[in-house]
């Protein structure tokens, strides 16, 4: 669905005449290979290169060394930019600005109509895609008296209309309150399961990417390191020199591993946990 | 006497407009000086509206605003003043940076407040060192810094001005891991040092139950709840109507509870949690 090769970026500055005075280099030698209907995860900190690399995978950025392919297509080419911005959307952190319409039908229906598609086709994908994110009953709402979480599922019903393989979200969920946080997570895993899309995540939030198929952590425009969620949270020494952490749930086990060494870290979820503690305490209890 | 008291505070939002909106529906607040307060709540619940009525910077329909059993509507109020002993810092302080240098920056409030010459000098100096920023950037452009350093430059220039309250919109939102926990370790430090009162407006039920004693939480403009975080998250009020969930650490607790495991108090926090389960379930 999405190679890299060997792709890198530099951010540049020039003084008044155009010399250049510093190079940053954003994205160092990135080499992946995402397959159509994988959840990925992308960790790293703040300046790790997460969100220009986002930016790679539908064109918004053009790689200064390497090559990215999006379904086949080399993102370089200016004549594939508009079919690889179809087939990939993308969700930001802050829902307000990405809702334009009035209504949100009006929103949804913004994309489809670029497109020129006939009205009864743009009617169709409207309905279909607010049912997908579970917003259908708000069709004629405003946006404006929308949540945080549903604002964000308007924005990627607007993506779904146009029928993509493939959703980046560059942390959708930064801004939301944690009911708003559950839904939009939970709609990008019904979208990957149900409808086989292609995900994409990028998130400062470990619990997150729990569910993730691969993770990918980055740092200095780098690919640190690449596992299960499990893999990576077997390795929270790594994961705090590169300024992440592990959920708090994982936390709390490891806590109880350091005492009592028979106890199975890293656990990932609070049902782990607690059939870990029932493993491992059945004896002592009583 | 509260160092900070409202009094049945309304504020109605576009008004006369096909806008309006009552936002904040007879508030009812006192706070003490030294207090650490979380305001949760969900999206559009009137958390950030309440805040920015908390230093002057928007100003209620009807109610009252007493600042040190003063009314900061009065006329001959010094309103000017009362910004700098109420800090407000907002979501993304960062896109408010503005100045040419970093050190022009953090002086722009204290010199408002009418700091000179050495004064103002050694305020922004003051401030910059506690939020860990080098000497070396003082003369740089704000623009070059990463965005965790900017908002430590942007949180600088309201601790340069000393204040007695800081009030911190989601001061973390979009931090990786480690800048959400040098942030607090940030905000904690001033707390020691300059015995500030926080008010933390979080969308972080984790952060919340570990750094403050007190949560405000706020439905439809109205305070729903305001109590202790432990008494919150275990209240058994629904949680998730109001856009909340309890603290994950919390959550283990009632689960293994469930399963017949005695575990005694109400941990909220990691380290209370597995504290709690050590020595309730195995003894330690």
């Amino acid at each position: 669905m999405i190679n890299t090769y060997r792709l890198s970026y530099d951010y540049v500055k020039t003084d008044e005449n155009d010399n250049i005075t510093h190079v940053n280099r954003a994205l160092d030698d990135i080499s992946i290979d995402i397959k159509k209907g994988d959840f990925i995860a992308v960790l790293g900190h703040n300046g790790s290169g997460k969100s220009t690399f986002a930016k790679h995978l539908n064109a918004l950025l053009l790689p200064g060394e390497g090559s990215v392919f999006v379904g086949g297509m080399d993102t370089a080419k200016p004549e594939y930019t508009w079919d690889i911005r179809k087939s990939t959307g993308m969700v930001f952190q802050n829902p307000d600005n990405q809702i334009i319409g009035n209504i949100v039908e009006e929103d949804v229906a913004f994309g489809l109509e670029n497109l020129g598609l006939p009205s009864d086709e743009i009617r169709r994908r409207v309905d279909k895609s607010l049912e997908m994110v579970g917003m259908k009953e708000f069709v004629r709402s405003s946006p404006n008296k929308l949540s945080g979480g549903q604002k964000q599922r308007v924005a990627i019903a607007g993506i779904m209309a146009m029928e993509p393989a493939c959703i980046v979200f560059d942390e959708p969920t930064a801004m939301l309150d944690p009911e708003g946080r559950r839904e939009v997570i939970e709609t990008a895993r019904k979208l990957n399961k149900e409808n086989g899309i292609t995900i994409i995540l990028i998130t400062h939030y470990m619990e997150e990417i729990v569910g993730a198929d691969k993770v990918f952590v980055m740092e200095k425009g780098r690919i640190a390191m690449q596992g299960t969620p499990r893999e990576i949270f077997s390795k929270p020494k790594e994961l705090k020199e590169l300024r992440l952490t592990v959920p708090q749930v994982t936390e709390i086990g490891y806590k109880i591993s350091a005492k009592h060494p028979e106890f199975p870290s890293p656990v990932l979820t609070v049902e782990e946990l607690t059939e870990a503690v029932k493993k491992t305490a059945g004896r002592k209890q009583r | 006497m509260a160092l900070l008291e409202l009094e049945n505070v309304n504020y109605i939002y576009a008004k006369n407009t096909a806008y309006e909106k009552h936002v904040l529906k007879n508030i009812c607040l006192k706070i003490e000086a030294g207090e650490a307060i979380g305001v949760i709540g969900r999206t559009g619940s009137g958390k950030s509206t309440l805040v920015q009525h908390f230093n002057g910077l928007l100003k209620a329909d009807s109610g009252k605003v007493l600042f040190d059993g003063e009314d900061i509507y009065q006329k001959d109020f010094n309103m000017r003043r009362l910004r700098g002993r109420v800090g407000l810092v907002f979501q993304y302080p960062e896109h408010q940076l503005f100045e040419t240098t970093v050190f022009k920056d953090v002086c722009f409030g204290p010199a408002n407040q009418g700091l000179k010459d050495e004064e103002l000098k050694e305020a922004a100096m003051e401030a910059l060192r506690l939020v860990g920023i080098d000497e070396k950037y003082y003369e740089e452009s704000p623009f070059d810094l990463s965005g965790g350093q900017k908002r430590r430059v942007a949180l600088a220039g309201v601790i340069a001005m000393r204040p007695e309250v800081l009030v911190l919109d989601e001061p973390c939102a979009g931090l990786d891991p480690l800048g959400r926990k040098e942030m607090f370790s940030l905000i904690m430090r001033l707390r020691r040092e300059r015995n500030i009162t926080m008010i933390l407006v979080s969308h972080s039920m984790e952060d919340v139950a570990e750094y403050t004693q007190r949560l405000i939480v706020m439905k439809n403009g109205e305070i729903a709840m305001d109590s202790t975080p432990e008494k919150i998250f275990t209240s058994g009020k629904d949680l998730k109507s109001l856009g909340l969930a309890a603290p994950v650490s919390f959550e283990v607790i009632e689960r293994l509870r469930e399963l017949g495991f005695n575990i005694e108090g109400n941990p909220i926090t990691p380290k209370e949690a597995a504290d709690a389960i050590l020595k309730g379930i195995y003894n330690d």
